[in-house]
């Protein structure tokens, strides 16, 4: 059986509300987006929360004819998914999981190498470009049409986040072996 | 190659995005280049660090056929069995 492309879901979702098209976006593309949440959130709940917004927000949008085939549907959702954890990060939150030990919370991030706690030490974009050239396996034109600049400028800020990274990184190794 | 020239092409360098002579010539300056031995070599110990990060978990099903559920009642669209797969799931079934 041949495999419909995403475009062509999208037009079968809102042209013939088609449920079975519906479903096949969503069954595609929750893992990625999961995943992408993920890389923003400590707690798989956090994540799970950004999953739901993004598609309610993504089929919503898809009906009021806003999605206009300007780029791929997966960069329009991955877009779509990055503004979600972004409001998301910024909105104050009461502390949860009290009952969990500050080594328990921290335990996946050391197994990086202090990667992850120093990914969330950058601005936005050289989080974002990081997340999506280093993690996600994005290629510049796709990074770029995500992000929203050139190839170029793309290329450029993904050069200036892994500098920065390193930076916080080499700093974070001085401080500890200065202990 | 400058110093400034060959750090702008550490990244591509690192990828194994460069071609074949540029990639010598690197190799070159970075022999005899302390400094940008250096650069090259925290940077790929930070790109690695990145990349080995530990594997994601994948939602549990459960989570999905209930957003799925919810997706369709919110668009008002139709779902061939996902009805019963939600009773199921409910009734603890699946």
């Amino acid at each position: 059986m041949e495999l419909a492309d995403d475009e062509t879901l999208v037009e079968r979702f809102v042209v013939d509300g088609d449920g079975r098209a519906m479903e096949t976006l969503f069954r595609r593309h929750m893992e990625p987006v999961y995943r992408l949440a993920r890389r923003y959130f400590k707690f798989p709940e956090d994540a799970e929360e950004v999953v739901s917004e993004s598609f309610l927000r993504c089929f919503k949008a898809l009906q009021n004819g806003q999605f206009r085939g300007e780029s791929r549907f997966r960069t329009w959702l991955t877009r779509i998914t990055i503004n979600v954890c972004l409001e998301r990060l910024r909105q104050p939150r009461l502390p949860t999981l009290l009952w969990e030990s500050a080594s328990e919370i921290a335990a996946p991030e050391h197994e990086a190498g202090g990667a992850i706690e120093a990914l969330e030490k950058l601005p936005d974009d050289q989080r974002l470009a990081l997340i999506l050239f280093d993690l996600e396996g994005y290629d510049a034109k796709e990074a770029a049409s995500v992000i929203g600049r050139s190839v170029t400028a793309t290329k450029s800020l993904h050069y200036r986040a892994r500098r920065a990274l390193r930076d916080i990184l080499e700093l974070e190794k001085g401080e500890t072996d200065g202990m | 190659m400058e110093c400034e020239t060959a750090r702008e092409l550490l990244g591509n360098y690192i990828d194994q995005d460069l071609t074949e002579t540029l990639r010598g010539t690197v190799d070159e300056h970075v022999a005899t280049c302390a400094q940008c031995k250096v650069d090259l070599t925290t940077l790929q110990q930070a790109i690695s660090s990145l990349t080995g990060t530990k594997t994601i978990e994948t939602p549990s099903p459960w989570f999905a056929e209930r957003l799925l559920h919810r997706l369709a009642q919110e668009s008002d669209t139709p779902l061939a069995g996902a009805e019963k797969k939600v009773e199921d799931l409910q009734l603890g079934l699946w």
